[in-house]
């Protein structure tokens, strides 16, 4: 005991009083202020303080990577110093015993790390004055979790950590094994943690348990607190946390105890001086009679000579990585969890499972991607120091070999090692998507360009591996390279994870839109931006490499006078001006990205965008009751041209002008300009122009003020100019254009969807709190408004839309022809009888399935290779339309309905005008087998077509609860339909999915959860907890009868906009008086379902 | 051939002034550097062997400006550290063909005679084939100097070689260095005045980053006959002679201290006449600085 305690006081007296533990200290107290600011961001509810529990609780978890890094350099050394400074030969033979030693050095490295990390607790009680938010934002210091999760999380966490180190150091006796430990352990973590927050659903406790920080526990147990108890809980070692806990700190236990039980001075001692390797001479000659004439040689060092030997070096550096056993086991290790990550992903986040296809088998690089550019980086750190580390530079040196030579053969075995790892995670995926039955997807274009390219692919590991080299050359210092490169890049990646850093062109490396791949529309316009960033890398990197060997330390104690001087020949003078030329051509890019992206306004920041939407409200507001005449007929001619992303347009549309007004307020999308404009045949004159918010006031002339019907003619154009960095600009792209109609049209009045929903962005802003996002039921104004658009109320038209030859053009409505003339496919569409305006158009290379459910004509669009689910959807439209009819007696398409699948970075689902539009997420490669990928098809189809209907029977206020008749009755109507075709259990596969969607997302909700009866146009509550409330109320009274009240309801003065708190008032009155209470509490309440 | 050090300074940014002043003129043949550690030999060996800057000074080896055009000195130049690594995973028929490759052997014949003929000459030829990190420390020297032989350099530095060899190992060392000098400028530099006096025709001596001496060894060590005088005598005894006779040096033999003095005569008490070895001039000349 005496022994451990005299090793404990003196480690930590070593260790404590140095300057790089108050470095270390004061670092990790500053970067728990950033990930405070980082975990506050997520957590979207006004009501979430800035030192919430939860975030403390999620930050002690995650540690932060500085921690981390830490952990690997200051853990091992305690043990394996002695081994290191060759100081065990006399330590290990001191009258002491080898297990107290042991536990002396592992305690003294655990308590090191715990006093470290009470730079954590220093930090969360520094937040509130760290100026990272106001005073509002902060509560009371939560004093409990702000030692109970250091005490839960940090602290066994860091006892893992230090047992997983000795573990790794006294079973290899070589301590580089315990920074490859710690390394695998955080890459699982954060594989785990993506894959929990992009696959959610079904492998959550998989997820939770992996991960050994016990963070993605944590996150999973704030996602289910309330705002309140967000900020105050205390959390109970329970459920996930608790077995994660358990799983994680009983491995520790086991390491520690097999590491004290395997080391002994006489074991360890041997680390380093491995004798079985020792090579015993046969003949011990000591002089030599004869002396042995070296050969003549002839030497030669021209240009040609070189570069012949930078290609057989490269090969023999490249050969000395990948030959050892260790490269092996590494690669091994990561093809097969390659392997197991595309066998288990699932896009479950929306439908299910999906086919194998190739797009989703290369899906895992994004989180992959991130990792193995680590690894590749220290990898390239490793071999740029190579003849440092193992003390053979002062030979190498010296070599008549010029440094191009040497160090590009290092970098360009790196590059042949990004390559074949790059490569085997094509041959992996290739042969997952062989062995799930998707042999017939195999596209190996997708394989190249996404695990070939620059999408956290080879190429990325290429430019990383640049930087690297430069770093390396600046700092000459190999664990320093590692630090500054690592550290950058993760600072990179959780900056722009975390959002705290919007502009792609402070990201090196990285290129836009890397995750918004389309089957329908590939990577669009990211594709032409990805390009151009690429370039622009591309140059800096190539600048990076020449600078790198310009000014690579050759020797030691070099002066940087001598190595920035010009005659510094390691670069030869035209490589200095080809170098510099890259540079020239780096900010030419740069130069012209900034043009084409942020001068042309196809990216602005969030808080920018913020700031507009909010100034339009505070400049505008007033038009939202100011008379405005609205939509009531459009003929609207509309030419794509999506390869060129532009369009023209002309309309001829007849307004309603009951209240007879003066001005007419139109507001126009970015990008599209009205360029002629007239009324009744007249040109207006402009009262007001405001170009920063698009939108321009005319002058109605006085003549025509009174007219109750006006028409406004209209042309114009729409033209995406340059490229984007975040938007991927869907309604004009090619093969796959979606858009509203009023894209192009304008929005008439006040445009209210320009409003800041949220009230912690309202308040930031200085706009007044929203105590409800909709207008109260009393609003009479807004009673008196269609919920769809403030701007129309039923409108009929006809759209004639042309697009490219090759692509299908469609739009809402009854198609009444498709043509082919002059290079172009033009189609016109009718909307006969009257219909809300939230009409879209678009444009791809579809195929076309046609056939006839009953009177009802249908035509699928879909991609050609998307073939997999025609069968099930038009088995489901079938029995939709058939449902429709039965329980309503007609079907709101009349006789003629279009199901069309849309790129799949879209919403969802779209319902307008004899149109459903689902995005190709939402099961049109989905894997059906199943009962609940099934059921998601009829519940798409059912839920579509009663939307439909309700579109066009029920005419609903713009007020509180709009949103229970625009999707939660339609969602519980589909949830009817698929319980009488596919049955009960059916029915509560989606049931399930739709209480966890909601259990999950409320918390997240930025304002007040509102009741279901004055819901307010929240995503999480209408479609989920909605529906489920009232498919449980058609459930207590009869399918028939629910169906019968809201035929009555909808018949029942049809024109008058409808509020759902009657509708509910109705059904209530016919639920059975037990159950009242019951239905009273779902719909009148917040309480969870 | 020749070798000339002028004026060489360089202080460590420690303020470690490692040289000071230094010049040199070193022909064909073994040159010996002799001084103490941490004298400036490494420093010296390190900035002719272009691995260094000075601060101020000039390094010309024939017509080449040594600071100016390093890589023409590396042409011809074989150097083998003080201290030095090896790939581990490779073997020393690997490594030396590699720098063969390095130093500018095109020929893949010539590289493959050259590396078996530095192979038998530094007696490593039967482990060849063997991975590099198995080495012991005299055999791993061996492969330093054939590696420093590698392409018939004009210029061959060697720093501090026989530093840590048994004695077997340092004879066999000898041998092989013995036959340096006969085309090449040779600087041996080294500690151990044995090396020096075996091996070199000429020398000199380095303290404090000064060079004190320069000449042949046996001019060095000749110049001291008749001035060197030795005795046994007691430890508690040592400070009572230091204070009374010039001692330049002490070692113990058979379990006492041997004292050597120097005097232009016999001094009084019991003193013998002693040779004079070239470890004298060396000691005599630390005695001094």
């Amino acid at each position: 005991m005496k022994t451990i305690v005299s090793i404990l006081k003196n480690e930590l007296k070593q260790r404590i009083f140095s300057w790089v533990t108050l470095i270390f200290f004061l670092m990790l107290a500053f970067q728990m202020i950033w990930y405070t600011k980082g975990s506050f961001d997520f957590f979207a509810n006004e009501g979430v303080l800035m030192n919430a529990s939860s975030i403390l609780y999620r930050n002690y978890a995650g540690m932060g990577m500085l921690m981390i890094i830490i952990i690997a350099i200051a853990t091992g050394g305690v043990l394996y110093k002695d081994i290191r400074y060759k100081s065990a030969q006399w330590t290990y033979a001191m009258p002491i015993s080898d297990k107290q030693f042991f536990v002396g050095r592992f305690l003294a490295a655990f308590l090191y790390l715990v006093i470290l990390s009470t730079g954590m607790i220093v930090g969360h009680l520094l937040v509130p004055y760290s100026g990272i938010g106001e005073a509002s934002r902060f509560g009371p210091t939560q004093w409990g979790p702000l030692f109970h999760g250091w005490i839960m999380f940090t602290v066994p966490n860091l006892f893992f950590y230090v047992a997983l180190v000795f573990f790794s150091i006294v079973f290899t006796r070589k301590i580089a094994t315990s920074y490859l430990a710690v390394f695998l352990v955080v890459i699982i973590f954060l594989i785990a943690q993506t894959s929990y927050e992009t696959g959610g659903g079904d492998n959550i406790i998989a997820y939770i348990l992996a991960d050994s920080g016990g963070y993605v526990a944590a996150q999973h147990y704030t996602e289910l607190l309330t705002p309140a108890q967000k900020n105050t809980e205390l959390f109970t070692l329970s459920g996930y946390v608790l077995q994660n806990r358990l799983l994680w700190m009983g491995l520790a236990l086991i390491l520690a105890i097999a590491s004290y039980v395997r080391f002994s001075f006489k074991y360890f001692i041997q680390a380093g001086t491995d004798k079985s390797k020792k090579i015993k001479e046969n003949k011990k000659v000591v002089f030599s009679a004869a002396s042995i004439k070296l050969p003549e040689v002839v030497k030669q060092y021209r240009v040609p000579n070189f570069l012949t030997k930078l290609w057989s070096l490269s090969k023999l550096e490249l050969m000395n990585i990948v030959r050892p056993t260790s490269f092996k086991i590494i690669l091994g290790i990561i093809l097969l969890m390659v392997f197991m990550q595309n066998v288990t992903w699932n896009a479950a986040y929306y439908i299910g499972n999906e086919h194998p296809i190739s797009s989703n088998m290369t899906f895992f690089r994004l989180q992959w991607g991130v990792f193995v550019n680590m690894l590749i980086m220290i990898w390239a750190g490793e071999l740029f120091f190579k003849d440092k580390t193992v003390n053979i530079w002062q030979i190498t040196d010296s070599l008549p070999v010029p440094v191009w030579v040497t160090q590009l053969s290092r970098l360009a075995a790196v590059i042949g090692l990004s390559f074949i790892l790059s490569l085997s995670f094509i041959l992996v995926s290739l042969f997952t998507q062989v062995l799930l039955g998707g042999a017939s997807y195999i596209e190996l274009g997708r394989f190249t360009e996404d695990l070939l390219l620059y999408r956290w692919a080879f190429l990325n590991f290429v430019l990383w591996a640049s930087l690297v080299f430069f770093v390396g050359a600046l700092t000459s210092h190999r664990i320093l390279t590692h630090l500054l490169c690592v550290g950058f890049f993760i600072f990179l990646v959780v900056s722009f994870d975390m959002g705290i850093i919007e502009d792609l062109r402070l990201g090196y490396g990285f290129t836009p839109g890397i995750e918004d791949f389309s089957e329908t529309s590939g990577y669009g316009i990211f594709q032409q931006s990805a390009n151009w960033f690429f370039l622009l890398w591309l140059a800096l990197g190539i600048t990076l490499v020449m600078a790198g060997v310009w000014l690579w330390k050759r020797g030691s104690d070099k002066k940087w006078k001598n190595r920035l001087s010009l005659r510094n020949m390691q670069l030869g003078l035209v490589s200095k001006v080809v170098m510099v030329a890259f540079l020239g051509l780096f900010l030419f890019l740069m130069s012209f990205i900034t043009k084409n992206v942020y001068e042309n306004g196809n990216f602005v920041p969030e808080a920018e965008e913020e700031r507009l939407d909010a100034e339009y409200e505070k400049k505008y507001k007033y038009l939202e009751t100011k008379p405005q005449p609205k939509y009531e007929t459009v003929a609207l001619k509309l030419d794509l041209f999506p390869l060129e992303r532009r369009a023209e347009f002309s309309a001829d549309i007849t307004l309603n002008n009951k209240k007879g007004v003066d001005t007419l307020f139109l507001n126009t999308k970015d990008f599209a300009q009205l360029t002629n404009i007239k009324l009744n045949g007249r040109e207006l004159t402009i009262a007001k122009a405001d170009a920063e918010q698009n939108l321009t006031a005319y002058r109605i002339p006085k003549a025509i003020q009174k007219d109750s019907l006006l028409q406004l003619s209209l042309v114009g154009t729409k033209q995406y100019i340059g490229f984007v960095q975040r938007d991927f600009q869907a309604d004009l792209t090619n093969k796959g254009s979606f858009g509203s109609v009023q894209e192009f049209l304008p929005v008439i009045g006040y445009d209210s969807d320009k409003e800041l929903l949220e009230n912690r962005k309202r308040q930031e802003q200085g706009l007044t709190r929203l105590d409800s996002r909709m207008a109260s039921i009393d609003d009479v104004f807004a009673l008196s408004q269609n919920a769809y658009t403030t701007d129309a109320d039923r409108v009929t038209g006809k759209l004639t839309i042309s697009t490219e030859e090759g692509q299908i053009p469609f739009a809402a409505g009854v198609l009444q022809k498709m043509e082919t003339k002059n290079g172009r496919t033009v189609a016109t569409y009718m909307v006969d009888s009257p219909q809300v305006f939230n009409w879209y158009v678009g444009s791809s290379d579809y195929t076309v399935f046609q056939g006839k459910a009953d009177k009802v004509a249908y035509s699928i669009l879909y991609k050609p290779t998307h073939a997999f689910n025609i069968a099930l959807y038009q088995e489901a439209i079938k029995k939709g339309v058939a449902f429709m009819e039965t329980k309503f007696g007609a079907n709101a398409v009349e006789n003629q309905l279009q199901l069309i699948e849309i790129h799949r970075w879209q919403d969802d689902r779209y319902t307008f005008a004899n149109t459903i539009a689902l995005s190709e997420k939402e099961g049109w490669v989905a894997n059906t087998k199943g009962l609940q990928e099934k059921a998601y098809i009829y519940q798409t189809i059912g839920s579509g077509l009663a939307k439909l209907w309700l579109q066009k029977k029920l005419t609903i206020a713009n007020v509180q609860g709009a949103d229970m008749f625009m999707l939660g009755l339609p969602e519980a109507l589909g949830l009817q339909f698929v319980k009488g075709n596919l049955g009960e259990e059916a029915v509560n596969l989606l049931i399930e999915k739709k209480t966890d969607k909601y259990a999950k997302d409320k918390n997240n909700e930025p304002n007040t959860e509102p009741v279901l009866i004055y819901a307010d146009g929240t995503d999480y509550m209408e479609e989920n907890k909605g529906a489920i409330a009232l498919y449980e109320m058609m459930e207590s009274i009869g399918g028939q009868r629910f169906n019968t009240l809201l035929k009555e309801f909808g018949n029942t003065d049809p024109e008058k906009p409808k509020v759902f708190k009657d509708f509910y008032q109705k059904v209530l009155n016919a639920v059975p008086t037990a159950e009242k209470q019951r239905f009273k509490q779902l719909f009148e309440t917040t309480d969870i379902l | 051939m020749k070798l000339e050090i002028k004026n060489l300074s360089k202080t460590y940014p420690n303020g470690v002034q490692a040289l000071k002043n230094v010049s040199l003129s070193v022909g064909k043949g073994m040159f010996g550097l002799l001084g103490q550690n941490g004298a400036g030999k490494s420093t010296l060996m390190r900035t002719i062997a272009t691995l260094q800057d000075p601060d101020s000074g000039d390094v010309n080896f024939n017509e080449i400006n040594v600071l100016k055009s390093p890589e023409a000195l590396r042409k011809t130049l074989g150097y083998l550290p003080q201290e030095f690594g090896v790939y581990p995973n490779v073997t020393a028929e690997e490594l030396l063909t590699h720098i063969a490759d390095m130093k500018g052997i095109v020929h893949k014949g010539e590289r493959k005679e050259t590396v078996e003929a530095l192979l038998q000459k530094v007696n490593l030829y039967d482990v060849r084939t063997k991975k590099l990190d198995g080495y012991s420390g005299g055999m791993k020297q061996r492969f330093g100097i054939a590696q420093a032989l590698v392409g018939n350099p004009e210029l061959i530095i060697v720093d501090e070689p026989t530093a840590g060899l048994d004695p077997m190992e340092r004879n066999r060392f000898y041998n092989l260095l013995s036959e340096l000098g006969e085309n090449a400028v040779v600087i041996l530099s080294t500690h151990i005045v044995e090396d020096v006096s075996t091996l070199c025709s000429d020398m000199a001596i380095i303290g404090n980053g000064e060079v004190v001496l320069t000449g042949k060894p046996d001019e060095v060590q000749e110049a001291m006959r008749g001035k060197l005088y030795e005795m046994p005598i007691k430890k508690d005894q040592l400070t009572t002679y230091q204070e009374k006779f010039k001692v330049i040096s002490q070692r113990f033999f058979a379990g006492k201290l041997m004292i050597t003095v120097m005097a232009d005569d016999m001094p009084s008490g019991g003193f013998d006449v002693k040779a004079p070895s070239l470890e004298d001039a060396y000691f005599k000349i630390l005695s001094e600085n």
